[in-house]
């Protein structure tokens, strides 16, 4: 037997990387993704080479190349994390690898990184094909070196939302985002062969301060979507004993105070205030508020050691739902109150009834599938996926009553479904409805459910009492001269 | 110090209580089986040891550690082997232990020696370039249990490793755990074929609704007294057969079972061996030419039955536990 070749790997790189390339590839997905892919690229600009001297044959290299660039990376790539982490759920081994010193981050970023390392293997291959289009001539070298980045960063961004996704048991949830790849599918070549790329090219070639703004902000939306994509990847599968909802809490409650803090900024519209903040909050707090409520000593120990300060912030950082509760009300209250300052503090902007009846809207119907995960859910491993079931209900129960009210011509039918938050999303459209009375009534839907949902906070931290006295003896024990006692 | 002590060990999924009370020590250097039926707590029990659950209620510790406070230490010596376990596609066995070499800190030359060692051991040598999901059961527990000692852990915890296997793999399997037994390691395995657990372990633990209703040796076992109390003896006789079981019929403490081609098998309805004198005198006494008088051992599954029966019949089922130190 000859263990030479196991030294293809350099010690240095990640047990989780080396695993992941040695599978992936030889994964026939990806070696007949790269050889196809490299077989129409040569075929078509081969093509396009014999019919150089015809106008707009470098532009329509550009569309060929980035169309089959962006259909591997954006689409097949991100599509092969689908099962990353449940694979490894279902054959047990997940359960193994945890008994090693691999840490669950450790895990989650290697399976990552892993397809993201073949993503770039097929970018550095179109590398010559790209050269070869410069020939074609009609390149906006900027433009589109700049694009081709946006299009790899997606790609890891849409390749970290697949991974962080695939160890939730939900098929369901590892379903949806497939019907997005769906979309994004037919929209790559409309967008660009019917003029939308030379248009983008030239926002792309950074020219101006709007265009390096709006693509500095739309990677850090793509980066703080794809780390709160591995981030919950990593708590589904880190064992109970490790918090790793604390730091993803804080991080978020950090941005948020940002976004409100920029908002005060004279340049910055209002407006725009919800829409960040939305971006901020809606992975944060869908993440909070599906947390399996587990909570072991270990984890309560780094709180209870800072005094009354760490008992308080345990209340809103504790990882596991009760908290999140807690938390959410908190990141709500902050954005709120930033929001109304902001607007306030600025001469001639409004306050916008119909902005905000949307913002309840949308905010209530995060929270309403909360609460009933959080009163519904017999298995805490399952919260997740009943919340993005009741959540599609939802979304299903205001489609329905919205086209039923517009055939027959009966709005205030719609009344009756003001119970579903969501419902003032179809409702504010409508000419019928008084917008202040609108206001009203989705601001007590929304104060019942939040109320609602504090309660059960309240009433389920009540079941930590024996954890915090456990995990309180545990500190005593430890501080206490002599052998410590392992357990009480 | 134990090398695992579980003490008033709760575990509830919901409205189920998988593990009920569980109290028990298992000494260092011993191999322990833990007997149960399906869904009796022996998988959840031993998850928590290995740190893969978490009790509600009571603490489990390996080697004195605690494996709720400290996880990580105890993950450093534990080895554990599920009871299925998936491979993985497109993975060599010496590329699967080299995976798991390098995710438990082995670097370079003593990586390469530690694989070796293991491939040595487990015989897997022959399997080195065969793709791990093409294996069969036997040889898939075998890079199991590979797998579990690479880092060579002092605590072995495997979980219904024979299930599954054929005569052969299985006696394979048996052979690898004594030979680890020898070492030294302390070895805590479930399993449903409780004559193999008692050819191999030191003591048996059974567990019954989540509650341990028996820890003990197997010989223990196999010369305790049944269900009301009595104990078997197989007697032969110099002459007619028949006169045992004519004899039986006049002693109001001794039940004849069966006849047998030299004499019969009989019940003694106490445990008590100056009894079971008491009857060989009076046998002796009353003109029986005895030419064999010895006490049946019984097998496991019928001291497994039994336990559940007195369990069943409200009695206590559970002696009082060995000293640790008796154990061995």
């Amino acid at each position: 037997m000859s263990l030479t070749h196991l030294t293809d790997f350099p010690d240095k790189l990640s047990p989780m990387l080396v695993k992941e390339l040695r599978q992936g590839l030889r994964a026939r997905s990806f070696t007949m993704l790269f050889l196809i892919f490299q077989l129409l690229l040569g075929f078509i600009l081969l093509s396009a080479g014999a019919a150089s001297s015809s106008e707009g044959a470098g532009s329509f290299a550009s569309g060929v190349i980035f169309t089959m660039f962006s259909i591997a990376v954006l689409f097949i790539q991100p599509m092969r994390g689908v099962t990353a982490l449940s694979a490894e759920i279902t054959g047990n081994t997940i359960e193994m690898m945890v008994l090693t010193r691999l840490s669950a981050s450790r895990i989650v970023f290697g399976k990552w990184i892993a397809i993201v390392s073949q993503s770039a293997l097929i970018l550095i291959t179109i590398i010559p094909y790209l050269i070869l289009r410069y020939f074609f001539g009609g390149m906006i070298l900027i433009g589109e070196m700049v694009f081709l980045t946006l299009i790899f960063l997606t790609s890891m961004a849409l390749t970290a939302v697949m991974v962080g996704f695939s160890g939730t048991n939900a098929k369901l949830a590892r379903v949806l985002p497939i019907l997005g790849f769906v979309f994004l599918l037919q929209a790559i070549p409309a967008f660009l062969f019917r003029g939308g790329f030379n248009n983008f090219m030239s926002y792309c070639a950074l020219t101006d301060w709007e265009s390096r703004v709006g693509i500095l902000s739309y990677v850090g939306f793509i980066t703080y979507l794809g780390w709160c994509a591995l981030s919950h990847g990593i708590s589904v599968i880190a064992p109970a004993a490790e918090n790793h909802s604390t730091i993803r809490r804080w991080i978020a409650l950090g941005l948020t105070c940002i976004a409100v803090a920029v908002g005060f900024h004279h340049s910055v519209d209002p407006r725009v205030m919800p829409v960040i903040l939305g971006i901020i909050l809606a992975p944060a707090v869908i993440t909070a508020l599906t947390e399996p409520s587990i909570l072991l000593p270990p984890i309560c120990k780094p709180f209870l050691k800072r005094g009354v300060a760490g008992r308080v912030a345990s209340l809103f950082l504790f990882p596991g739902w009760p908290a999140g509760i807690f938390y959410t009300t908190l990141l709500l209250a902050i954005s709120g109150a930033g929001i109304l300052l902001a607007i306030r503090s600025k001469s001639g902007s409004s306050y916008e009834m119909e902005l905000t009846i949307v913002c309840l809207s949308l905010t209530g119907g995060v929270l309403l599938p909360a609460l009933l995960a959080a009163n519904f859910s017999k298995q805490e491993s399952k919260r997740f996926t009943n919340f993005v079931i009741f959540l599609l209900t939802l979304i299903i129960l205001t489609i329905i009553p919205a086209i039923f009210a517009n055939m027959n011509h009966h709005e205030n039918y719609l009344w009756l479904f003001i119970w579903n938050p969501l419902i003032f999303l179809t409702m504010v459209d409508e000419s019928g409805f008084v917008k202040s009375q609108l206001l009203t009534a989705a601001m007590i839907v929304d104060f019942i459910i939040l109320a609602l949902l504090l309660l059960t906070a309240g009433i389920a931290f009540r079941g930590y009492r024996h954890i915090l006295q456990e995990a309180e003896a545990e500190l005593v024990n430890a501080t206490a001269p002599g052998p410590a006692m392992i357990t009480p | 110090m134990s090398a695992l002590k579980i003490n008033n060990l709760y575990r509830y999924f919901g409205n189920l209580q998988a593990v009920n009370g569980v109290t028990f020590e298992i000494p260092h250097g011993s191999v322990c089986g833990f007997v149960g039926a399906n869904g009796a707590g022996k998988t959840t029990t031993m998850r928590i040891l290995a740190t893969l659950d978490y009790p509600t209620l009571g603490s489990a510790e390996v080697c004195g550690i605690n494996v709720v406070h400290h996880p990580t230490e105890v993950r450093r010596l534990i080895g554990w082997m599920p009871d299925h376990f998936g491979n993985y596609e497109h993975m060599t066995v010496l590329e699967y232990l080299d995976f798991y070499a390098r995710a438990l800190g082995y670097k370079g030359k003593e990586r390469r020696q530690r694989i070796q060692e293991v491939m040595d051991f487990t015989d897997l040598v022959p399997l080195a370039e065969r793709f791990s999901n093409k294996l069969s059961k036997g040889m898939t527990q075998r890079l199991g249990l590979g797998r579990a000692l690479l880092h060579d852990p002092q605590v072995l915890i495997m979980d219904e490793p024979a299930a599954g296997l054929d005569p052969k793999a299985r006696v394979e399997l048996k052979h690898l755990i004594r030979v680890l037994a020898k070492e030294g390691k302390t070895i805590f395995i479930s399993s449903h074929i409780l004559s193999e657990l008692g050819e191999m372990c030191d003591s048996l633990l059974f567990i019954n609704n989540g509650r341990i209703v028996h820890h003990g040796d197997s010989e223990t076992l196999r010369r305790g007294s049944d269900t009301l109390g009595g104990v078997l003896y197989d007697v032969q006789v110099d002459g007619k057969p028949d006169l045992v079981s004519d004899w039986c019929v006049l002693q109001p403490n001794v039940e004849f079972l069966e006849a047998r081609k030299l004499g019969g098998r009989i019940r003694i309805d106490t445990e008590d061996p100056t009894k079971a004198a008491d009857v060989l005198a009076r046998m002796v006494k009353d003109g029986l030419r005895i030419t064999e008088f010895h006490r049946e051992q019984r097998n496991l599954e019928d001291a497994f039955i039994d336990i559940i029966g007195r369990l069943d019949s409200g009695q206590p089922a559970m002696p009082p536990p060995l000293p640790v130190d008796s154990q061995i």
